[in-house]
């Protein structure tokens, strides 16, 4: 039997098949675009499953051409993080356009989630901004943050543009 | 409704034409996905609860008995402009707490 798990955000679709004992046999990646259920149909093509279940925004499209069901990220991503970490205890999503921020029981069930939808602040393309802004690669951004000497700066409380304003008269 | 909150929210501002469509929006999917469930765990007695009284008032009250840990209820707390734009996010917040109840 072979499993599928299709995750249609906002900025890229990712398909990802397993067998019974969930080991991963093929995963596949591509841009949603303007129109997501077109690519989904696109990249679900010629790939073999027996029943496959979707996430993310566009999941309600997906099941309405699919008959397929459906779960929201949230309870897509504790099952995930349990998978490859079972020790963790939360998760947190930073995806482009909202931020997610999920704990877990020991048992592995969601126990709280908050998300940023609202804020531009609150996005992956936010601190992709911040990262160029200061000359950094998005991968290094993290990493030299944790580095950082311990002192921060109030950049702005309320807006992202107004913040990467205030950063380059910083510089 | 148990006491009639509409001259109040209107003396606030509040635009009651859009706060309806939105209930009737979030009501008809609360009739057809929530309530035909059979055997609804306790959590959905306050969904009720809030779909029907529906402001930030009773949802504060529901937030402090919470933080006190008077009563174990689980809760979702939402926020809304009563537009119909952010109708997407409130469908993923809404359904992510029903998976919690399951």
């Amino acid at each position: 039997m072979r499993f599928a798990g299709i995750d249609i955000g906002s900025r890229t679709i990712e398909l990802v098949v397993v067998d019974e004992a969930g080991q991963i046999k093929a995963g596949f990646q591509a841009d949603t675009g303007f129109d997501p259920i077109t690519e989904a149909k696109k990249i679900v093509d010629g790939v073999s499953f027996d029943r496959i279940m979707a996430t993310g925004y566009g999941r309600n499209l997906f099941e309405i051409a699919f008959e397929a069901a459906t779960v929201t990220e949230i309870k897509a991503h504790a099952k995930g993080a349990r998978v490859f970490f079972p020790e963790s205890n939360a998760v947190l999503d930073i995806g482009g356009q909202d931020s997610k921020a999920i704990s877990l029981f020991e048992n592995g069930r969601v126990k709280k989630f908050e998300m940023n939808d609202r804020c531009a602040a609150g996005t992956g393309k936010f601190l992709e901004i911040m990262a160029k802004t200061l000359g950094y690669d998005i991968e290094e951004f993290g990493r030299q943050a944790l580095l950082a000497a311990g002192w921060h700066i109030h950049l702005c409380r309320r807006h992202q543009v107004a913040g990467a304003g205030n950063l380059r008269r910083l510089d | 409704m148990s006491e009639d909150y509409r001259s109040m929210w209107a003396d606030l501002g509040l635009d009651l034409a859009a706060h309806d469509a939105l209930l009737g929006v979030l009501g008809q999917a609360y009739q057809d996905i929530y309530l035909a469930q059979k055997n609804r765990p306790e959590g959905m007695g306050y969904f009720d609860f809030v779909m029907s009284e529906v402001h930030g008032l009773r949802i504060k009250e529901l937030l402090d008995e919470k933080a006190l840990e008077e009563k174990n209820i689980p809760c979702l707390r939402i926020e809304t402009d009563y537009s119909m734009e952010d109708v997407g996010q409130l469908k993923t917040r809404v359904e992510a707490f029903v998976e919690q109840l399951r």
